[in-house]
């Protein structure tokens, strides 16, 4: 059994402009020591996806109308809220995108660590204090015996994610979710809380959902990848697979687009327009506005073609092996 | 235009801002943003300057520009320093230099129309004499930038982040400038807008024979569109070159380890990341010496007290390190081998 299942999952919000299918009927599955990578262009449900795992979509104008979210075999959609909250924190904990605002400015960064641990831990203070001060140590903040007594503001913003960090593995959970955990961040503190999160994941064995739009990350570190496209799942298939053979065209132009696949000066390749917002996807294939390979038939709902070994593409009109070959970097493109 | 001389010269470029605190407000530091920047920027050149926060880029784009007021240096620009120029010689000058900005939410006007914020600078430099004729000519580049002419009549609110960049690029090149600074234009975009936006510019820069100064961290985007390429750390230059030499054979450890930590797009890429350790030191009070050397992995005794001086390694090709004193081959940080040998550390 998979830790998380994911199972036609449907978000939509009710607004002024009718209801807004932004995630409607997304399926995937996270084992534990997994890390699956869930990506998409801003507008295509990563993040909704993500706050309707733990149920934190505002109710109203949003609300789950369809699907199972099973964790460890319970359908946290049906779950109370009193058992919801033992989940959250506990056994499944969130890294949101931005560390500057996510944490409490005027409580110590220590205070809010034992926060999390004195909820769902039988400990004591002086425990929990001794439990935060070994997580800061862990994820790699220099004095922590100092630094656990400051304020967020008297912190860097790689600092601040690190403690972002040591506050969601502090319960040890079983699922990590990290939305976008390293956008905010420059390149050489992403290699190192990039390099940290996989140190822990193999140490404690959980199960780690990274949502990101930064393809070079998804390649670094995930083990699966789910291309979202305006709420629903374009593609999913190993790291390996989705790089090697894209075969769905959005996923095909997505990894063009990105400046180091061409030669230097060249025109890039590009997709036309943008994401489309919720209350304008079109019917049937959602994609097909922006798509090159659209026909007619993209009008209804893509079929899908399981290319094995879990490589799932949802198209009228996939790639061909030869024609994702030759985008591959090691190809003629 | 001659061909031969650079278009812009930065020579020695300064700018310090004070730091203030206590009671009384009195000074008590001061942060060294941008300490002494030189490079030359070619004619229908692209010259990237790359760096983590913090480290001066877009303190030294606004005073090449003289949005800010430099403390030393000169920027020549055809042949007249900018940094000396008074007011109102300025203010002519500047229709021959544009920005473009980071954050296309903030720096559109939300009060005026897509028309007025096109023709606006169109009618300050006097290239139109009538608000009808601004308009007019605002139709025509809103066209050339992928955008519907209809579109002066609109407010900013009703465009998303990448068409707002586009916009911002339309102002930009609207007086007929010879040289941009675009100020991480393309960084808070997603890959496929990033990519049509980059496309854009590229395509500028032929038919208006524009050259840029692009201001970014983002070093895929650098290798797609330099020609040279400054790296910044702290507030200095740490290494220049071109973009070739700085990606087939980086010397300075500073851009050796930024090149590795640079996430690439293929799970099967086996390779060795230099992670540095800690973070970059304040600007306030930087490091003595090297200012990188509190991070870097090949610190001796020389780096903690001497500034390194620019070594030159290959034509066109300057690196501020004492390992390269004598030395031109490149230090492989990743197995630098008993290069520290006999130095005292």
């Amino acid at each position: 059994m998979a830790l998380l299942e994911v199972d036609g999952l449907k978000t939509h919000f009710f607004t002024d402009k009718g209801q807004l299918p932004s995630v409607d009927g997304v399926s995937f599955t996270i084992d534990a020591g997994e890390t699956v990578g869930i990506v998409g262009e801003s507008g295509c449900g990563k993040s909704v996806t993500a706050m309707s795992i733990l149920r934190l979509i505002p109710e109203p104008p949003g609300r789950i109308v369809g699907g199972e979210i099973r964790f460890e075999g319970r359908d946290l959609t049906r779950l109370p809220m009193d058992e919801l909250r033992k989940v959250r924190g506990n056994d499944i904990s969130v890294i949101f995108q931005e560390p500057m605002t996510s944490l409490n400015p005027v409580y110590t960064v220590g205070d809010q660590i034992m926060e999390a641990i004195l909820l769902h831990q039988p400990v004591e203070e002086e425990e929990a204090r001794r439990i935060a001060l070994a997580m800061l140590e862990r994820v790699g903040i220099p004095a922590p015996e100092q630094r656990i007594d400051e304020y967020p503001h008297q912190m860097s913003g790689g600092m601040k994610q690190r403690v972002m960090i040591a506050m969601a593995l502090s319960c040890k959970p079983k699922l990590l979710i990290a939305d976008e955990p390293t956008t905010a961040l420059d390149v050489t503190i992403q290699a190192q809380i990039l390099e940290l999160l996989q140190e822990l994941q193999r140490e404690e064995g959980m199960g780690v959902m990274l949502i990101t739009h930064d393809l070079g990350v998804v390649a670094e570190t995930c083990d699966r990848v789910v291309v979202l496209y305006a709420g629903r799942v374009a593609e999913t298939a190993t790291a390996i697979d989705l790089f090697d053979r894209p075969t769905h065209p959005y996923t095909a132009g997505l990894l063009q687009s990105i400046p180091d696949r061409a030669s230097p000066g060249a025109r890039l390749f590009t997709i036309d327009g943008m994401v489309p917002s919720p209350d304008k996807f079109p019917s049937g294939c959602r994609f097909r506005d922006r798509c090159t390979r659209a026909t007619e038939a993209c009008a209804d709902m893509p079929p899908l073609h399981d290319l094995g070994g879990g490589h799932k593409v949802w198209c009228h009109h996939p790639l061909t092996a030869a024609e994702s070959a030759a985008l591959s970097p090691g190809g003629e493109h | 235009m001659d061909d031969t001389k650079p278009i812009l010269s930065v020579q020695g470029l300064k700018k310090y801002f004070p730091v203030h605190s206590g009671f009384f407000r009195r000074q008590t530091g001061t942060v060294k943003a941008v300490d002494d920047i030189s490079f030359d920027l070619m004619p229908g050149e692209t010259v990237a300057m790359v760096g983590e926060s913090g480290c001066g880029k877009t303190t030294a784009g606004r005073t090449i520009l003289r949005l800010l007021e430099p403390d030393g240096g000169k920027v020549m620009f055809h042949g007249v320093d900018v940094a000396q120029l008074p007011a109102e010689e300025l203010r002519q000058l500047r229709r021959y230099m544009q920005i473009i900005f980071q954050d296309p939410y903030s720096s559109l006007n939300p009060r005026q129309t897509i028309g007025q914020i096109i023709g606006g600078p169109l009618l300050l430099h006097k290239l139109v004499s009538t608000w009808e004729e601004g308009e007019a000519r605002a139709k025509e580049l809103l066209l050339k930038v992928g955008l519907q002419p209809s579109y002066t009549s609109r407010y900013p609110h009703e465009f998303s982040g990448g068409q707002r960049q586009r916009i911002g690029i339309a102002r930009a090149v609207a007086v007929n400038p010879d040289f941009i600074v675009c100020d991480e234009a393309v960084s808070a975009l997603d890959v496929s807008v990033q990519a049509q936006v980059i496309n854009l510019l590229l395509d500028l820069k032929d038919e208006f024979d524009l050259s840029y100064v692009f201001i970014t961290h983002d070093l895929s985007v650098v290798k797609h569109i330099a020609d040279k390429v400054v790296i910044m750390y702290l507030g200095q230059v740490v290494e220049k070159a071109s973009r070739e030499d700085l990606f087939g054979g980086a010397r300075h450890p500073y851009t050796q380890a930024l090149l590795s930590a640079v996430p690439r797009a293929d799970p099967k890429a086996k390779k060795r990341r230099i992670v540095l350790q800690g973070d970059v030191p304040s600007p306030i009070n930087p490091p003595a010496g090297c200012r990188f050397h509190t991070r870097c992995p090949l610190v001796h005794a020389r780096c903690r007290a001497e500034v390194p001086a620019a070594h030159a390694v290959s034509p066109g090709h300057a690196v501020s390190c004492h390992l390269y004193d004598g030395r031109t081959e490149a230090v492989n940080l990743a197995n630098p081998g008993g290069i520290l040998d006999g130095l005292p550390r």
